[in-house]
């Protein structure tokens, strides 16, 4: 795969995971506004709808941000899947049908990170020699004989 | 062949198979302390059952699967090294962090485990119980700098305190007891699903650590020889330490005790010293207690110096902090790496660290799904390369064989637990950021400035592992 694509496949899965989250934000205050108690964060009710539609932008501009800085781009999307799943994990009674809804959300933001990692791979010009000075060479006393 | 590269620093010593076996075994086994809850869930037929089967459809082929890729790739870092030949450095970060996560939180559990042995005989307070564990860690990080030589000698002379009560426990479990070693073959009404549930994720995690001696292939004399060879004498003996061990106990715990055996009897209930008392009185429960606390400390001193591997190659290669890839001069250790793993074990079993526990099984068997498509990848991409061991299966069956431990992973994955599942998922999400934020600060290394390489990018033998090889350059 070229340079050139990785960043854009990376920007748009970031972008698709923003949505799907925003999508299911939308349809979990449509039918279940409810689901689990809500976070309380810095005096604002954090509930399960608000949380996927701020993660869900969030991704979005982090999806859009790899196209100029994967390393940014890739966190945002990560750290919000992240984000998801802690909430969904510290509400053990409501577990599994918060995970449902975090699911494609979470599965493309690790996609998307995955991307991100090539494609910052690809533009971070890796050291073509290895790291000297801080540690001096050690013999291998007599090389063994490979029939041991 | 390709120019020499350095050594990293690190010394290598002359390990005997005798040690290397014991290694072997400390990683995989030493003792079976914790079968007994798999023996309450699953029924003692099953567990039986389990003990033998599950060995070939889980263990066994890791076992090969790093005896083929190490004796190929005899490098410091072990799994981290195979998977960045097979699949590049995303996936080799991926493998080798959250392997490296896992053992640093595995090895807290074993001295926490240790500590709780303790506890349940003598009073101590929470201050005390720390800074046993503390002083504990601080032994073996000493140990572990001091090189290979001195952790070998402690691995072994920790697995005498923990075998010799067993050797004893089982004859007189035998001789003494009255428990239906294979009746229940399960627990009735229930079907084997749910009789295999729990039973199966502890007893993959007390049949995981096939992949872990191989971290320390850049500080042995002929790794690629004497590790696979090591593999290939630990495995049966640990398969037959389990079943006569477990085995042993139901009888010892006397006919019906199988529905209440916990692996911490404290609070009622059958575990292995409760069963010695019954069969060879006080002074057999003293003796298994303290193989129950020798398990541990060598399971944690095993997996420190295991675990600090992988962290110090991954250094070296230019994707962690500089500072965990200084080596001493003096022993030829990384002393640094070894260090901060004291450390953050130290800082671990002084809290609750449950829900980090729920992560752990997860990134193991994530980076076992690595490691095993990396052993096939390698079979397709460099069907020639020199390997010293290799299974003894065309790649297609290669191919059969460890899909059943990736299906079993997955199986897992989604049995465990809720608690698992989401836990697990952060924990591997964790990878993917680590790479993004360490990639973009230290830059990583090209495939032909690798350090201790023995391969370069093009196959060839590079001098450093002409020097391995007993070849001359």
């Amino acid at each position: 795969m070229k340079q050139g694509a990785i960043f854009k496949y990376a920007a748009l899965v970031g972008v698709l995971a923003g949505i799907s989250a925003i999508a299911m934000g939308f349809y979990i205050h449509a039918a279940q506004p409810k689901l689990g108690p809500s976070w309380h964060v810095a005096g604002i009710l954090v509930t399960s709808p608000r949380l996927l539609l701020g993660l869900g932008i969030v991704m979005v501009i982090g999806g859009v941000l790899t196209l100029w800085n994967p390393a940014l781009g890739g966190l945002l999307v990560l750290a919000s899947a992240v984000l998801g799943l802690v909430y969904c994990y510290t509400h053990e009674w409501t577990r599994i049908p918060l995970l449902k809804i975090w699911a494609l959300p979470v599965i493309l933001g690790w996609l998307a990170g995955i991307l991100a990692g090539y494609a910052l791979a690809k533009s971070v010009e890796a050291y073509d020699v290895p790291p000297e000075g801080d540690a001096p060479a050690m013999p291998t006393s007599p090389p063994p004989t490979i029939a041991g | 062949m390709t120019e020499m590269l350095r050594n990293q620093g690190l010394k290598r010593i002359r390990m005997r198979l005798f040690t290397a076996v014991v290694v072997v075994f400390t990683l995989t086994c030493s003792g079976s302390f914790g079968m007994e809850d798999v023996v309450a869930s699953s029924g003692p037929g099953l567990t039986l059952l389990m003990i033998v089967v599950l060995p070939f459809l889980w263990s066994v082929p890791m076992a090969f699967v790093a005896s083929e890729m190490g004796s190929m790739i005899p490098e410091a870092g072990g799994s981290y090294r195979w998977v960045r030949r097979a699949m590049g450095e995303y996936w080799s970060f991926q493998s080798g962090w959250w392997w490296s996560l896992s053992v640093f939180i595995d090895s807290a559990v074993y001295v926490a485990l240790a500590l709780g042995y303790i506890q349940s005989q003598l009073e101590i307070s929470d201050l005390q119980r720390w800074l046993i564990g503390v002083a504990i860690i601080a032994v073996f990080t000493y140990i572990n700098i001091r090189g290979l030589e001195l952790t070998g000698v402690s691995l072994v002379v920790i697995q005498i305190v923990v075998m010799v009560p067993f050797v004893i426990f089982v004859i007189l479990g035998f001789l003494r007891g009255t428990g239906e070693v294979f009746s229940p073959f399960m627990p009735p009404g229930q079907n084997v699903v749910e009789s295999m549930n729990l039973g199966l994720a502890i007893m993959m995690w007390m049949y995981s650590g096939w992949e872990s001696m191989s971290t320390l292939a850049g500080e042995i004399e002929n790794p690629q020889k004497i590790i696979p060879k090591a593999l290939m004498i630990g495995t049966p003996i640990v398969i037959v330490t389990y079943f006569v061990t477990v085995a042993a106990l139901i009888r010892a715990g006397g006919s019906g005790s199988w529905v209440d055996m916990v692996s911490d009897a404290s609070d009622g209930g059958t575990d292995f010293i409760v069963a010695a008392k019954i069969v060879g009185g006080a002074a057999l429960g003293w003796l298994i207690f303290a193989s129950a606390i020798a398990s541990n400390i060598g399971l944690y001193a095993g997996y420190l110096a295991t675990g600090a591997r992988p962290p110090f190659q991954i250094s070296r290669d230019r994707l962690l902090p500089r500072f965990f890839g200084k080596t001493s001069a003096k022993y030829g250790t990384p002393w640094v790496a070894i260090l901060i793993m004291g450390l953050v074990n130290c800082v671990l079993i002084s809290r609750e660290f449950t829900a980090l526990i729920v992560m752990d099984v997860f990134l193991l068997m994530f980076s076992y799904i690595v490691i095993f498509v990396a052993a096939i990848v390698l079979r397709v991409k460099e069907p020639d390369a020199p390997r010293p061991f290799r299974v003894p299966l065309p790649t297609w069956a290669l191919t059969i064989w460890v899909a059943i431990p990736i299906a079993i992973a997955v199986f897992a994955l989604f049995t465990n637990g809720d608690d698992y599942l989401v836990g697990g998922l952060i924990g591997a999400l964790s990878g993917p950021i680590a790479y993004l934020v360490f990639k973009y600060f230290y830059h990583g290394t090209t495939d032909r400035a690798l350090e201790g390489s023995t391969l370069s990018p093009e196959g060839e033998l590079t001098q450093f592992g002409a020097a391995i090889e007993g070849v001359q350059a």
